[in-house]
């Protein structure tokens, strides 16, 4: 079984308990505005060119067969309606510069690397986390992957959206050890503009994860002017109330731009919308309303 | 950071250590020359006599005519200099250097010493009575060209025991603290009364005691000299409160450490008071406390129990006593202070571990030195933790939160590896689980052991560049090491790693005697009968620690740069022989031009499989580096019927080793720092801290009884909360339960360092952990700071 991934990070500390793994599957179906990784969107796999590494050595543009690499004024111009995405040029770079995103992986493989760090998981109750872009996407390939694990005796997680098939959630379920559930706005109208799809789909789909009694963690991202404001946060806060136990732990993820230059890296003109940057006030604000709904807030995760 | 600096904001007067520590923070290095005068003056008048004996006349006279001072607020008293962080000059030593440096001290870019004019003027009328009379002289006198030629090659770095004396020891405190002098001095009574009936004649060993019952009484009555000021202190104090202190003060001076301690505060000043005499005796760093959580705990307890002492007023104690370690600044010529920058002293008092009958050690003296620790964040103590498997979780919860706190202590020790090495170094098990550290990494049994813990440094990456130059320096052009051969006419990768190990050979072959000449000069010109009677066997065998008489001894070099040479050989196993894709020719070419002209090679070779990824292909080889470098080593034997061990700790010395090596085959650009302890090479490290905590496990650390280090950086995001905490133990448990023997951690963020270049004068108390050791980070010159800047962040956001 293959599926295709853009990364392994080892050393995740905010995905779920312990010291994890956090593998990346590739491709979603949500275009949220504040993504911060943009390569995880598209299912294909995708050239990646990171300027600051580059030292305009000039040998990607000589192997380049499909004339698509032009160096312009200090930097590497990719025409990409010419790429054919060999990875000559990749192979051929070396400061790194320029890199293939996206792999086509077995599961085998996946799993090798997720072993690795199995003493750590050992003594910190970690595993493996699967997030992405949104790991349903790839369903066969999650659940062989979250089965391997689960048969490793790794505890597992999935960061995910929300939105899919609930066959796709019902067919993990025994393989899940913890959901992280994001829940990004109830109006389903923002909910629509800030992320390309409706929110009904998702806010269903936590509904019945939550009555099968599983381990969910519902994930809010804070993002100044989408969900931020009192208002938008009460009304979450709320309707999470009606069926969330008390004293169960909300995730807040704070806004953050680190994501930006990714955008550039992949040549991707639906560049990130730029969001007022999240203060202190904002999070303290935040999580007073996570605690008035008798929530445990947790800010960044863990 | 943060945290530090609020601290200083508070208010003045509310708690003594803020006081104290305020008035430390003051205080500038200065160079005095006291000690220089009085030391000359008796060394004239006890020319003629036995060595042994004129250093303990030396001793008294220093102990006797020393400026004693009791600071404002202070409870545990005695200096070794006329002012805190004031540094003595040892003539005895060397002195060339501070001659030639004396006008430059207060202006150089590295740890700047004030030099008043009326010193200088001193030292100067001092110097010329020890010219051909120090251990530096009477070492270079011995040496042949040869020597120097040896010396020239940048392999050996041999001046620590050349301009200083040994120090790297843990005496044996409790015993002092317990028996006071008085029944060390019945002790020697004893032996020398037997000895002058039956063996009349051992000159030698008559001298040796009475040499130490010169120490001892000179040691009792620097104590009442103390006290007598204290008195005299009391008597123009208005103050009441101070006076009742100063009153106690006294009292305690006048009964310890001749007498055995009564009380907690007791135990505390007789234990200071030896500690600074042994850096009165010698200017041999990183005398350190050892088991100080151990040793104390019976005083504290007995205390608490009887309702005479508070755990505030315990906790007050401890203060005044951490404070003092940062009093002790060393200084070095210029050159050096590079190598060591931000006046280290080495002073490593560990917490935890084990019992000799192998039950758990930890205490509740253990978690309050953890609190004071953290609360005072100075850059000594060099406080360390023992951990073994069943260590309480609370306690390493405790450690790792201190660590957390930022001033990048507590360092970390694991017993399930010390102990078995000791073992296999012939230490009983139950010594072995009493180890302690000594300086930075380096492991004795206290009060057994001189293992003259930092006699050289073998730069490792040196070798390798003459394993691939046929024995000739890359950036001289001058025949150094041995032929091994012309590399382009290598045909296997295993030629190329014969090459480096016989050049290896060769090298430690010449250290060995060169280190044993040091040696034998130390024993005969600056013998050390203080020290000497608080290490067992000294005083049952009659012997100078420095000749022969602890129960265990080694001689212990450090490697250098081991991550380079793996990598180096990685990358020529994988472009030369296995992928082909440059000639040796090439290579070599590309190295002897520092890699101008060839950045595609250098490129490729920095994409070679790098050691700290946890990739085996190279983590094998590391651990080979690692393990010849020990076999080599532990083959020799040293004057005092101990053999040579071996440590992998460079203190900072990877930055000067590194400006002696060409460019290397791991893509690395001539005179650029070299890798850290164990630690990989910077910015090689790609996969994170699990990923480098499972490649250096990889390395055989029982066999490196000197030592490990591993630097390792966090973000403080990455450790947040409670849980982070239990991430955080996790993550140390996991690498000693892979292997590893040591790690150290610094919680900062870049930011902050930028900052404090920037700033220096916003933040002064800001505490880095420079490999081994923690120095005010705003006092190390900039390429260390940018060292420190440059290790990858781990955790970042």
């Amino acid at each position: 079984m293959k599926g295709i991934i853009f990364n392994i990070q080892r050393f995740a500390v905010h995905d779920g308990p312990g010291i994890r793994t956090l593998v990346f599957l590739k491709g979603c179906p949500l275009h949220c505005h504040w993504c911060c990784n943009p390569e995880g969107q598209k299912s294909e796999i995708e050239l990646s060119y990171v300027i600051n590494h580059c030292r305009l050595c000039g040998r990607c543009e000589a192997v380049c067969d499909q004339g698509a690499i032009n160096i312009i004024e200090k930097r590497v111009l990719i025409r990409r309606d010419l790429c054919d995405l060999c990875g000559n040029c990749v192979e051929n770079c070396l400061s790194g510069a320029l890199k293939i995103v996206g792999k086509q992986v077995d599961v085998e493989t996946v799993l090798d690397e997720v072993k690795r760090d199995e003493p750590f998981y050992r003594y910190s109750g970690g595993g493996l986390t699967v997030s992405g872009g949104e790991p349903t996407l790839q369903n066969n390939f999650l659940v062989e992957l979250l089965k391997g694990a689960h048969q490793e005796g790794f505890n597992t997680a999935i960061e995910t959206s929300g939105f899919c098939k609930w066959e796709n959630i019902e067919s993990i379920l025994n393989i899940v050890d913890h959901f992280l559930f994001d829940v990004k706005h109830v109006s389903d109208e923002k909910h629509k503009m800030f992320t390309g799809v409706s929110n009904k789909i998702v806010l269903e789909n936590l509904l019945r994860l939550i009555h099968k009694g599983v381990n969910v963690i519902v994930r809010v991202p804070l993002i100044p002017s989408f969900n931020c404001d009192e208002d938008d946060l009460r009304k979450i806060m709320s309707f999470l109330s009606e069926f969330l136990k008390k004293g169960s732990q909300i995730h807040l993820l704070p806004y953050h731009r680190f994501g930006l230059p990714k955008y550039d890296h992949i040549g991707d003109d639906n560049k990130m919308v730029l969001f007022e940057k999240i203060n202190k006030s904002h999070i303290e604000r935040a999580t007073q309303i996570v605690n008035e709904f008798n929530f445990i807030a947790n800010v960044g995760g863990s | 950071m943060s945290t530090v600096l609020e601290e200083q904001e508070v208010i003045p007067g509310e708690e003594r250590w803020v006081k104290l520590k305020a008035r430390l923070l003051a205080a500038k290095p200065e160079l005095e020359s006291e000690r220089a005068r009085i030391i000359t003056q008796s060394y004239k008048e006890t020319e003629g006599e036995p060595y042994v004996i004129r250093r303990a006349k030396a001793l008294r006279a220093l102990l006797e005519q020393m400026t004693v001072l009791i600071g404002e607020d202070e409870l545990i008293v005695a200096n070794r200099s006329k002012k805190p962080r004031a540094v003595p000059v040892f003539p005895e030593m060397s002195y060339d250097w501070i001659e030639k440096e004396l006008d430059s001290f207060e202006t150089r870019p590295v740890d700047p010493f004030i030099t008043p004019e009326s010193v200088k003027h001193e030292l100067r009328e001092i110097f010329p009575y020890w010219k051909g009379k120090t251990v530096y002289d009477k070492i270079v006198s011995q040496f042949t060209p040869f020597h120097w030629h040896l010396l020239g090659s940048n392999v050996l770095w041999i001046d620590n025991n050349m301009y200083n004396g040994m120090g790297h020891i843990l005496p044996d405190f409790p015993k002092i603290i317990k028996q006071g002098f008085k029944g060390i001095r019945d002790e020697i009574l004893n032996k020398l009364e037997y000895l002058l009936i039956n063996e009349p004649k051992n000159r030698a060993k008559i001298d040796f005691y009475n040499a130490a019952l010169i120490v001892i009484e000179a040691a009792v009555s620097f104590s009442k000299r103390y006290s007598k000021e204290a008195r005299r202190l009391v008597s123009i104090t208005s103050d009441e409160v101070r006076k009742d202190e100063l009153e106690l003060i006294a009292q305690i001076c006048e009964w310890v450490p001749e007498n055995p301690a009564r009380t907690f505060h007791e135990a505390c000043q007789s234990y200071w008071i030896a500690h600074s005499i042994c850096f009165i005796e010698s200017d041999g760093m990183s005398i350190s406390p050892g088991r100080f959580d151990q040793y104390m705990y019976p005083f504290y307890e007995k205390d608490i129990r009887e309702g005479k002492l508070s755990k505030k007023r315990a906790i007050e104690l401890l203060e005044c006593l951490w404070i003092k370690f940062s009093e002790l600044v060393e200084m070095f010529q210029e050159e050096w202070a590079y190598t060591a920058s931000g006046f280290p002293m080495g002073q490593n008092l560990i917490l935890g571990g084990q019992t000799p009958d192998g039950s758990d050690a930890t205490n509740e003296l253990s978690y309050l030195c953890l609190e004071v620790t953290e609360r005072l964040s100075l850059p000594q103590p060099n406080v360390s933790v023992r951990l073994h498997r069943w260590s309480p979780k609370e306690f390493v919860f405790r450690a790792c939160e201190t660590s957390r706190h930022g001033n990048g202590m507590p360092e970390f020790f694991n017993d399930e590896i010390i102990i078995p090495g000791l073992m296999n170094r012939g230490i009983p098990l139950q010594d072995a689980r009493d180890y302690a550290v000594v300086g930075c990494v380096e492991i004795g049994i206290p009060g057994r052991t001189e293992a003259n813990s930092n006699p050289a440094y073998v730069n490792l990456a040196k070798i390798l560049e003459l394993a691939t130059n046929n024995g000739v320096c890359r950036l001289t052009g001058e025949k150094v090491g041995i032929d091994t051969g012309d590399p382009r006419h290598f045909e296997t990768f295993e030629e190329v790693t014969e090459a480096y190990c016989k050049q290896q050979e060769y090298f430690v072959r010449q250290l060995i005697p060169l280190c044993n000449l040091m040696e034998r000069v130390h024993t005969e010109f600056v013998p050390t009968p203080f020290l000497s009677t608080m290490i067992s066997d000294c005083i049952e065998k009659g012997l100078d620690v420095l000749d022969g008489g602890a129960r265990f001894n080694f001689t212990s070099p450090q490697g250098v740069g081991i991550a380079n040479v793996a990598d180096s050989l990685s990358a020529i196993k994988k472009m030369v022989f296995e992928d082909q894709k440059v000639s040796m020719d090439c290579l070599l070419q590309a190295l002897d031009e520092n890699f101008l002209g060839h950045e595609d090679l250098q490129y490729m070779l920095k994409n070679c499989p790098k050691y700290g990824n946890d990739e085996d292909y190279v983590d094998q080889i590391a651990r080979n580096v690692g393990r010849w470098y020990c076999l080599e080593i532990e083959k020799y034997r040293n004057p005092r019927g101990g053999i040579f061990q071996p440590g992998l700790y460079p203190v900072s010395v990877n930055v000067p080793l590194g400006k002696t090596v060409g460019a290397t085959p791991d893509g690395r650009k001539a005179k650029i720092p070299l890798a850290d302890g164990v630690s990989p090479s910077h910015e090689s490290e790609k996969r994170g801290p699990t990923a480098v905590f499972k490649s250096v496990a990889k390395l055989d650390h029982i066999l490196v009884t000197n030592g490990t280090l591993l630097n390792m950086k966090f973000h403080p995001r990455a450790l947040d909360g409670r849980n982070g905490l239990l991430k955080f133990a996790a993550l140390i448990n996991t690498y000693f339960g892979l292997g590893g023997l040591h790690v150290q951690f610094n919680v900062i963020s870049a930011e902050t360092l930028r900052e404090a270049q920037i700033h220096p004068e916003l933040y002064r108390s800001l505490v880095v952990r420079v490999a081994g050791y923690s120095a005010f980070f705003t006092e190390l010159y900039r390429e260390l700071q940018e060292d420190i800047i440059s290790r990858t962040e781990h955790g970042e956001v």
